[in-house]
């Protein structure tokens, strides 16, 4: 089947019904010849959908992506920020309470958190608050039954509605 | 010179870090900090009042974290509250030994004319003294407070400094 319309692809142009050929190949041929799947300038695919009540599986989703990461590092009792996606600062509370506060705000906050201790497996470590805005985390060594500095990460999944 | 913000807070000082990944170019420490703190200040009502601080200057003893507190452009461990945090140490530690040494003492006491019981209550008297000892307020800094824990009646210090 012959390729029609559009005849030239652009940075972030996507196949939409009225372009689509119903050609399989013509469609990853007019992907392939694209720039990229985002903009050319940051390589990102744009998700605009809620996954509904039962989602089909291997499909993404906005609401099931990753929103933010942070793998805190704390060295001379300082937490400082090892590698993150979407995280903007940390805020050092007091020994083993720690927040993060994100760079582009999630819209909801009933986003999951998973958050774990990274170095020392005798340390538990809660959620104590979350908004949309940034979340915080205390530290608790199990040994001590007391607030302890330790190395953690921070995967937010969700939020984005 | 990394810059930080420091904010007052009940539980010592909040300290919040930015993230050097969101500095945009050329931007300068001072910008880069406000305007990440602007931003988590407006994620956080606790964050106001805040003072822009040298992170090299941080103290790094995180043992009296509780007793950070903002000094003009500084941040510095108030050793009033230093020594308050070592009073509650001295506390926690000794409940223990006194439930162990109520015990003795009742034991001692059902011994009849062979018992002791005036030398567990010597031992008491001598762990209720803990907190009262002069060398706490004589401590200037907290190496000082660190060595003054009474090993040979609590057991190993609480202190990782």
């Amino acid at each position: 089947m012959a390729w029609t319309t559009p005849t030239t692809q652009s940075s972030g142009a996507l196949i939409t019904a009225s372009i689509w050929n119903g050609d399989l190949v013509d469609n990853l041929n007019y992907l392939k010849g694209s720039p990229t799947l985002g903009t050319p300038t940051a390589d990102a695919v744009v998700l605009a959908t809620v996954a509904g009540a039962t989602p089909p599986a291997a499909t993404l989703y906005k609401d099931s992506l990753v929103s933010a990461w942070v793998s805190i590092t704390y060295s001379a009792g300082t937490p400082s920020i090892s590698d993150d996606y979407n995280v903007s600062s940390l805020t050092d509370h007091a020994v083993g309470d720690v927040s993060v506060t994100y760079a582009t705000a999630l819209s909801v906050s009933t986003y999951a958190v998973c958050v774990c201790p990274t170095a020392d497996d005798d340390d538990q470590i809660f959620c104590s608050s979350r908004t949309t805005s940034a979340s915080r985390y205390v530290i608790i060594n199990d040994d001590t039954d007391t607030a302890s500095d330790g190395n953690l990460t921070v995967v937010i999944v969700g939020g984005w509605q | 010179m990394a810059l930080v913000r420091v904010y007052p807070s009940a539980a010592g000082a909040a300290v919040l870090i930015p993230n050097e990944r969101q500095r945009h170019s050329g931007e300068s420490d001072v910008a880069f900090l406000a305007r990440i703190a602007t931003h988590a200040e407006s994620a956080d009502a606790s964050l106001v009042n805040g003072q822009d601080v040298d992170a090299s200057t941080l103290p790094t003893d995180r043992d009296f974290r509780k007793a950070w507190k903002l000094s003009g452009a500084q941040c510095v461990v108030d050793m009033p509250i230093a020594r308050e945090v070592h009073r509650d140490k001295l506390r926690a530690a000794r409940a223990p030994k006194l439930a162990e040494l109520d015990a003795l003492y009742l034991r001692e006491l059902e011994r009849g004319p062979q018992g002791k019981p005036q030398d567990i209550a010597t031992q008491k008297q001598a762990l209720r003294d803990l907190p009262q000892n002069p060398q706490i307020d004589a401590a200037a800094s907290p190496a000082a407070l660190r060595a003054l824990w009474p090993t040979s009646l609590l057991g190993a210090t609480p202190y990782r400094g």
